[in-house]
This record gives C-alpha cells, structure tokens and sequence, in this order.
C-alpha cells in the first residue's frame, strides 16, 4: 500500500530501510517450516498452559529448532547422508576435531576452484532431473542445543526437475511422500543466477566481502549442497569461501561414511559452535556438513537449571551420497 | 482430541495463522537482524495467539492485533535478548539459510539509516508501520491502542523529527531512488 499522506517523500525515505518487503515472503506460510511450527503450536492444548510461560525450560529454542527442523525436512531437498564417526551420544569419537590454520584453508580452497574449473560439466536439459540422495542427523527432540542426544538421523531421495518447473518427488526412509506444498524449489535457488564474481556472490547472499559472516558461510555451504554446479560457478563459491576471514581447513578428516575427507570450517563469533563442509579430498565435490560445539559451556534453563552442553557435542550433520542428473523422477542413477 | 469445539477452536487458529503468518514475518525480519531472533519471536507471537485466540479480532483486525502482539514480543525480546543469547545460537541451520536468504541486507549505514536511528524508538515505530506496513492512521491507532487522532499528532510530529535530522545530515526530504541513495 502506497502512503496517503503529503508527507511522502519521509515515508519513501523509511521504506527504503525495510531490509524485507511482503512480497519477498510470499508463500512462507505454505513451506514447511510455517506448517510445522502451526502443528507444534496447536499440539499444545491452549489450556495447558497457563500464565506460567512454559512447563520445560527453553522455550523460545525449542520452537525456533522445531521451525529448522522442518524447514530441513524440506530442503531435505538437500544433501547426501550422515557422517562423522561419533559414539552413541553423538560425540565425535576422540578429541574435538582439530580446527586447522586459515592460510592451509586458502591453500585447499585454491585447489579446490582449480578442481571445479577443471571438472567436466555437461549442461543438463530443462526437463531433466536432479538426483541427490542424503543423509542428516539433527537432535531427537526439539530444542535450542543438542545436549548430548538423543538424535534421530532421516534419509531424503530427491528428484528435482531441472527447470524448476515441477515439484520433486520425494521419498523419506525410503517412502514416497508427497513433496511439501509449495516447496517447489531448493532454498538455495533463490540467489540463481549465481555471479560468477566471488564478491558479487557474497553480496548477492547478504554478506559483505572480506567480513567474518558465519550466516553466509551456511548459506554457501547450502548453494553447494543442493544442487551440481556448471564448473565457473562452483569455482566462485570456492572463491567466496576463500574471502570469509575465519575460514580453517584440515586434511585427513574421516567422514560419517568412513570416507576420507577435507574439512573447510569456520567458527561463530562466540567462539563456540564450529560449522564445517566436508569435500572430496580428490575431486573436492561436497560430501556434506557438520556443526559441533568447540567448547564446554552452561546455558540456562528456565527451571532455573543449568544445562552443559561439553565440547564436542555434535549439533546437526548430514552428508550427500549421491547427486547426478537423471532423465526421469524416480531414476536413481 | 475429537471434541468438537477443540477442533473448531483449531480450524479458527489456522485460518488465522495462514492469513496472518507472512505479514507477521514480514514484521518481525524487517526489525530483527538475525533469522535467529526472528525465528524465535515470530514463534512466540503465535504462541500468544493461541493462547489467547479468544481475544482475537475477526478479519483484518487480526493482523493488527498480531502486529500489536508481535511489538510487545519484540519489546521484551530485547530485554532478554543478552541472556537468551547465549543459550543458542547457530543452531539452526535450514531456518537461518530460510530467513537469511529473505533478509539480504543486514547492515545499513546510509544517511537516511543513521537519521532514522537517531530518532526515539516510538517515532520510528510510527513511522515503520506507515511505510513498511503500509497501515493508516486508524490502523496504527488499532495497533499501539490509541485514537486515531493522537497516531495522526505523533506521526506529523515524527515525519517533522526526521525531516530535521536529513536536513542536517544534508539529505533533502526530496523523492530518490528506489534503493535509498545506497
């Protein structure tokens, strides 16, 4: 609605600070994330809860996590499969991973725009599909911080028509589930088309180049793993990566999988949660993602509890085991 | 579970969640810089709603009731925003992938930002729900629960507050492009 008043042009003024309009959320209240936090709200009888603002502490972490949870299942749309060797209460095993030197992470990441400029692409048609099978891990039970577990690990096959023209079919644990309403796109399909500049990629995903900006580093890793890139634009996202400060590498990471991998990671601000893309050590394609605490720390509980949550304490993961392009939904390649 | 009044009570809490849910977070990101807080509020504001669903207006109102709900949740939400904070945070990979790719501009340091910043937080709240809600006077009164009279009083008074602080910043309260004289 435009502004009925002489005042217009103060008004013009404020809008242009409006960093989201209506129009940019059209169809959120279809996707996943919307209808699950309407379950999770309404699964609650209203009379249950009473003036006191919550029977089990956290709250606002535990709808919020709900609300990525289901927005995962949607996107699920995404990655391969699960992952790191972690024991039953989904530690990794050992130590906390090694972190790495930001100078080895420019070096990998060099080696790595060469690997994806060099890789033979072949275009694939618009009415042909995108196949990614994948595995994630993610807390049990809704809330802000894994804990210590319990976790609860989904598999997604997915079939994504390559003109964007169709929904996917999908198949949860290996059932044929109606693909959610509305979610007829990878998240990451929002930014296409994808410059071929790495700052102008960085801008384009809300990042300022040459800031520390874990929220871009996700949405990098997100571009990556939903979709097989044509050589150049995958070469920039490795560029991109290699203009966040803060970004480490280690080599000689083993995946959930058992397969070798890279590891590119980089930790938030805080200093206490660590999110990583696992790749290929040969052809430096994404294997897939993690984040785990890198330090011991006790959140409060609103039952006046402390909660510690140790070091090492995986919080999400998921690994791709397969991405190619088939000719029909339904195909695995 | 199959009490008929339950169930009729849940079908009006989804009608009005769908109709109001994209201007809720339409709200709620424009005044949140992390898809962290946003999420959480945004939550919280439904969970206000359901609570309380009997004291929701029918139609339109509703969207405006939930503004009014979703200021106060944000309101409080800054004051707790320290200890929450750090309890968690990135936490939530596929909904701050969703909200951020909505949200593209998290930092603003043009002119027109640092004048708007420096006027009080009721000028500014007046002034966001004309320009980035779109909402007229009597809306706005429904809103922050006042009269119409006194939101077209605040408001002129607002506008006038701003308009200073762009002159003095050397900006001319004159039409500009679309994305601000970034």
């Amino acid at each position: 609605m435009t502004s009925r008043h002489t005042d217009r042009s103060t008004d013009e003024l404020v809008r242009t600070l409006a960093r989201v309009r209506d129009g940019d959320v059209a169809g959120y209240a279809d996707r996943p994330a919307a209808r699950a936090l309407l379950a999770d709200i309404t699964a609650t009888p209203p009379s249950a809860e009473p003036a006191r603002p919550v029977r089990s502490g956290r709250r606002f972490p535990r709808i919020a996590v709900r609300l990525a949870a289901a927005g995962a299942l949607a996107a699920a749309a995404t990655a391969g499969v699960a992952v790191v060797a972690t024991d039953d209460q989904g530690r990794p095993r050992g130590p906390v991973p090694a972190v790495g030197s930001a100078s080895h992470a420019s070096e990998i990441l060099d080696d790595a725009v060469a690997a994806a400029a060099a890789r033979p692409y072949t275009a694939p048609g618009p009415e042909q599909w995108l196949y990614t099978k994948v595995r994630m891990k993610g807390a049990a039970e809704p809330s802000g911080a894994v804990t210590a577990g319990p976790y609860e690990t989904k598999s997604w096959e997915l079939w994504r028509r390559i003109d964007g023209k169709h929904q996917y079919a999908a198949y949860k644990d290996g059932k044929l589930v109606e693909p959610p309403a509305g979610e007829n796109a990878p998240r990451a399909s929002r930014f296409d088309p994808l410059p071929t500049d790495p700052d102008a990629l960085l801008r384009k995903i809300g990042a300022i180049p040459g800031q520390p900006d874990e929220l871009a580093f996700g949405t990098l890793l997100t571009i990556l793993a939903e979709n097989l890139h044509p050589p150049q634009v995958e070469a920039t996202i490795f560029r991109a990566m290699q203009r966040i400060p803060g970004v480490t590498a280690t080599e000689g990471t083993v995946d959930a999988a058992g397969r070798p991998a890279i590891t590119l990671g980089l930790t938030a601000k805080d200093g206490w949660v660590r999110q990583e893309v696992l790749l290929d050590p040969e052809t430096y394609r994404y294997r897939g993602e993690r984040s785990f605490t890198v330090g011991d720390r006790t959140i409060e509980g609103d039952d006046g509890d402390d909660i510690v949550i140790k070091s090492g304490t995986l919080q999400y993961e998921q690994v791709r085991t397969a991405a190619a392009i088939v000719d029909e939904p339904g195909e695995r390649p | 579970m199959d009490d008929p009044k339950a169930a009729g009570r849940k079908a009006r809490f989804e009608a009005v969640y769908t109709a109001s849910y994209e201007p809720i977070l339409g709200y709620v990101l424009r005044r949140c810089t992390s898809p962290d807080d946003a999420a959480d509020v945004v939550a919280e504001v439904f969970t206000v709603a359901w609570r309380r669903l009997d004291d929701v207006p029918a139609g339109d109102a509703a969207r405006l009731w939930l503004y009014g709900v979703a200021r106060r949740v944000l309101a409080r939400h800054w004051e707790k925003e320290a200890r929450r904070r750090k309890r968690t945070t990135t936490l939530h990979p596929e909904l701050r992938d969703e909200l951020a790719a909505a949200a593209d501009e998290f930092v603003d340091t043009s002119a027109v930002a640092q004048a708007f910043a420096g006027l009080s937080e009721s000028d500014r709240e007046l002034l966001r729900l004309v320009a980035w809600e779109g909402l007229g006077h009597a809306e706005i009164a429904a809103v922050l629960g006042c009269s119409a009279g006194t939101v077209r009083v605040r408001l002129h008074r607002a506008r006038k507050r701003l308009s200073r602080r762009l002159h003095s910043a050397g900006f001319d309260t004159a039409p500009i492009t679309a994305n601000g004289g970034r």
